[in-house]
């Protein structure tokens, strides 16, 4: 027989063994002290601290208060566990505002429920997405991210794509979520633009105090480039189906080291070329080299383009009219408007393409970039300008 | 020796309904091989990311819900499936007495896995949230809460109704455990998830993520090892002073040091701040339960050679020393910036919840089995299931991973492009890979050797 609690001698253990000791002091009781402690008291400071500017709104849903496509992306962003690798806040240490932009603060999640902080980054955290990629780039990316990123792990979302009249098209989903990733970030997304695509690029060191190894630089190149250049950097890409502008092709035009150099520092913001301004001086001129012979048949073949007088005289006039405001008269890229622009116009002082990849360039001009097409130009006429621009090339700054 | 410590060197209690405990066990084998089977298959993708064409990249195959897959397969169908079996094998015995409700146990079985299967159809089928450990949707979240209340009311009820005396440690554990658990579960299905935003919805779902392990694996996996200790070396606790220090200090220092999982982020400063010396107290918590672990050993240890169950129980020990001191360090601030957000945290957690609490429950199979079922283990078998797992998980597992995430840590410092992180910490990620299969291997031969033994007695006169 048990003892019964009527029993004087009834040995009770010491009281802070006791069932209901432990049960409502031990579990209820510090399970409602941590609650308090660790929860409602940060959300109590949370409530006078964190106040977000006038303008800040909840991004998720539209006027009417329904929700809207970044609210239906955030969805899609949790049922694929994107938090898992993807973390949503940047810390003040560790060079994390120099790599995704300003540290986070607590107004900027206040619409964010539940939270998606994270706890782990295998990519790159994702708070300070806005103004980083363009929506050709995401696509491309989340249809395969070896498309645009060779060495990325990423999983694939092929079934976020159907194949419409040849093409792969983002569904729904898709669009949501990259409308989704355009908004993360939003209020800082001119800081994050100036960072993310550098406008002043400074030129450290050369190709001789580097001791290129252009065998590296191909490895840079597979590693980097080769997702939209293509393997042999002619612009066949798997990525170059879904970008507008397409990645050019690097065989149809030469480049000098420092031009690839400054391209590879700045990035071209409105295009799916990121800035790899965070890579070693060392690996920059690399690739800045090893990209810069890829167009050297383009200087070879210059030899033997026979424009006249007439024909430069003509196309300087035409340059003159059409160009000069961006692409300033002497090709330095300095006229009037340049400063205006994101990215800056292209000087010709270092570069040189061919008269096909010339003449892609003037029908198409370059989306998303101040760059429009001129297809109203004659045969004639686009001979001449081609013949002008190629004239301004300096090919002793460019041999070096 | 107080007469509470020697219960379980007591006979066999009548009230011990074994079917229930065995099919608990079986149950959660099946969770643990297709949790591994979950995470190894990621393994190879951060390796080999087109291994996912080999099934066409299915949407309910994707990398990120077979992560969560794996996280809540081994929390909740592994470690808690095994829990269950502990908890109502141990009820019985440690408080004398029928347990409560035992009628019902059966259909809460089949309740639990159930609702693990909703919840996994929940994660795989694309109706995930976003709150770690906590991602099945509210539907599958009812059930399973459901199924743990009734468990919750068994313990509570028949340690209420049976117990006259003191109660053994264990029972203090289960009771934490239990009850602590059932409001923080709650909390992150509702407040977390629909209430809080932003910061305030970290500091909370810190709370949660910590005692998810902290309140409910640690306590059961305690409550383990005080039972099976002192039965497999036959000697009593050795201090029941230091059982009680551990106990209480653990149940007030752990769910305070939740917000260290969110240092460096916009939860406010203060909280970040007083989650460092609240952390650093848990390592005199941990330290006291060892001491009286290894104060009970002392003298035992050879034991180890003969009996794997007791050797799966030591090292879980040593893994413990390891990852409890660990812990208090990864809450400095210094730390923290190199670590957060790096493998070394995936490496410390599979330190605890693999290299501690599965060895755990591994001993506690090793020692119930024969005593259900009447067969002897072939020694053979354990002995690879023993040494697979050591060098599956420490050497293939725990070490390259903790050095893949300083790698990661130093080159995202270093302010490099962050594939280079990626770059310098795959080649570690290629033992991690093989682990996944070497330490599978290693319990199918666990499995194997549980049906396939010689039964020597039968179930009725199985030695107690």
């Amino acid at each position: 027989m048990h003892p019964t609690k009527k029993d004087k001698n009834y040995d009770k253990g010491h009281v802070m063994e006791r069932p209901m000791v432990i049960m409502l002091g031990a579990a209820l009781g510090f399970f409602i002290l941590s609650f308090v402690a660790m929860g409602l008291a940060p959300w109590t400071t949370l409530k006078s601290v964190a106040k977000p500017p006038a303008t800040f709104k909840n991004p998720y849903v539209d006027e009417e208060g329904n929700i809207n496509a970044a609210g239906r992306g955030r969805l899609i962003y949790q049922r694929e566990a994107c938090f898992h690798c993807h973390s949503q806040f940047v810390r003040p240490v560790a060079g994390e505002p120099f790599r995704y932009g300003p540290a986070s603060q607590a107004w900027e999640h206040l619409y964010d429920l539940p939270q998606l902080y994270g706890t782990r980054r295998i990519g790159p955290d994702l708070s300070r997405e806005a103004g980083r990629r363009t929506d050709d780039w995401h696509f491309a990316h989340l249809y395969n991210p070896r498309h645009v990123v060779p060495l990325s792990v990423m999983p694939s979302y092929p079934w976020m794509f159907e194949t419409k009249d040849g093409a792969i098209t983002p569904k729904q989903d898709a669009q949501d979520l990259v409308a989704y990733l355009q908004i993360l970030g939003a209020p800082f997304k001119e800081d994050v633009e100036n960072m993310a695509y550098p406008e002043k690029v400074r030129i450290v060191g050369d190709i001789a105090t580097n001791d290129v190894i252009s065998q590296k630089g191909q490895e840079l190149f597979k590693n980097h480039c080769v997702g939209c250049h293509g393997a042999r950097g002619d612009g066949e890409s798997d990525a170059n189906k879904f970008l507008s502008p397409h990645a050019v092709s690097l065989i149809t035009r030469y480049m000098a080291p420092v031009e690839v150099y400054t391209v590879l520092n700045s990035g071209v913001r409105g295009t799916a070329m990121p800035s790899f301004h965070e890579m070693p001086q060392k690996e920059l001129w690399a690739l800045s080299v090893y990209v810069s012979e890829m167009g050297e048949e383009v200087l070879k073949e210059k030899a033997t383009w026979a424009y006249t007088d007439e024909q430069s005289t003509k196309g300087k006039e035409l340059y003159e009219a059409q160009c000069g405001t961006c692409h300033g008269n002497d090709g330095a890229a300095e006229g009037p408007a340049a400063l205006a622009l994101k990215p800056r116009p292209r000087a010709f002082k270092y570069r040189v393409m061919n008269f096909a990849s010339f003449s892609t360039v003037m029908d198409e001009g370059r989306a998303n970039t101040g760059m429009p097409p001129f297809p109203h130009l004659t045969p004639d006429e686009r001979t001449a300008l081609h013949a002008y621009v190629t004239s301004l090339f300096e090919e002793k700054a460019g041999a070096q | 020796m107080s007469s509470v410590d020697q219960i379980v060197l007591e006979a066999r209690d009548e009230n011990l309904d074994a079917s229930l405990v065995l099919r608990f066990i079986k149950a959660s084998f099946v969770w643990l091989l297709l949790g591994m089977l979950a995470g190894t298959v990621d393994a190879i993708r951060l390796v080999s990311p087109s291994l996912a064409e080999l099934w066409g990249n299915i949407s309910w195959l994707n990398y990120g819900r077979l992560r969560m897959f794996h996280t809540n397969a081994v929390i909740f169908g592994w470690l808690s499936n095994g829990f269950f079996a502990f908890t109502y094998y141990a009820l019985p015995r440690l408080t004398k007495g029928p347990v409560l409700g035992a009628k019902f146990l059966n259909t809460n079985f089949w309740l639990v896995q159930f609702a693990l299967l909703v919840g996994a159809f929940g994660l795989l089928g694309g109706y995930a949230k976003s709150v770690e450990y906590a991602e099945i949707p509210w539907w599958a979240a009812i059930i399973f809460a459901l199924a743990f209340v009734v468990t919750v009311i068994t313990v509570v009820g028949t340690i209420l109704k049976n117990m006259r005396g003191p109660m053994y440690v264990s029972l203090w554990y289960l009771l934490l455990g239990f009850v602590f658990t059932t409001m923080n579960y709650v909390m992150a299905h509702t407040v977390v998830t629909y209430i809080a935003p932003g910061a305030a919805g970290a500091a909370l779902e810190g709370l949660w993520i910590h005692n998810a392990v902290g309140l409910w694996v640690t306590p059961i996996g305690n409550a383990i090892v005080y039972y099976l200790l002192p039965v497999m070396v036959q000697k009593p606790i050795a201090s029941h002073r230091l059982s009680l220090i551990g106990f209480w200090t653990l149940a007030l220092f752990y769910p305070l040091g939740g917000s260290h999982h969110y240092f460096f982020s916009p939860v406010p400063w203060w909280l970040q701040v007083i989650a460092v010396p609240l952390t650093a107290a848990l390592i005199f918590v941990v330290y006291t339960v060892v001491y009286n672990f290894f104060k009970t050993m002392s003298g035992n240890w050879k034991r180890m050679t003969s009996d794997v169950g007791l050797r799966f129980l030591t090292f879980g020990i040593f893994s413990y020393i390891i990852t409890c001191t660990q812990g208090p360090f990864h809450a400095l601030f210094s730390v923290q910036k190199v670590i957060h957000f790096t493998d070394w945290v995936v490496a410390h957690a599979h330190l605890a919840l693999f290299g501690v609490f599965s060895w755990w429950l591994f001993a506690f199979i090793y020692f119930v089995w024969p005593r259900l079922t009447g067969r002897v283990l072939r020694r053979d078998l354990s002995e690879w299931h023993f040494w697979l797992s050591f060098i599956g998980f420490y050497l293939l597992y725990y070490i390259p991973d903790t050095i893949a995430g300083l790698m990661q840590g130093f080159a995202w410092l270093s302010g490099l492009p962050l594939i280079d992180s990626l770059v310098a910490a795959q080649p570690f990620w290629v033992p991690r890979a093989i682990s996944g299969v070497v330490l599978m291997l290693g319990v199918i031969l666990f499995v194997w050797n549980l049906y396939t033994s010689r039964i020597v007695a039968e179930v009725n006169d199985a030695p107690y």
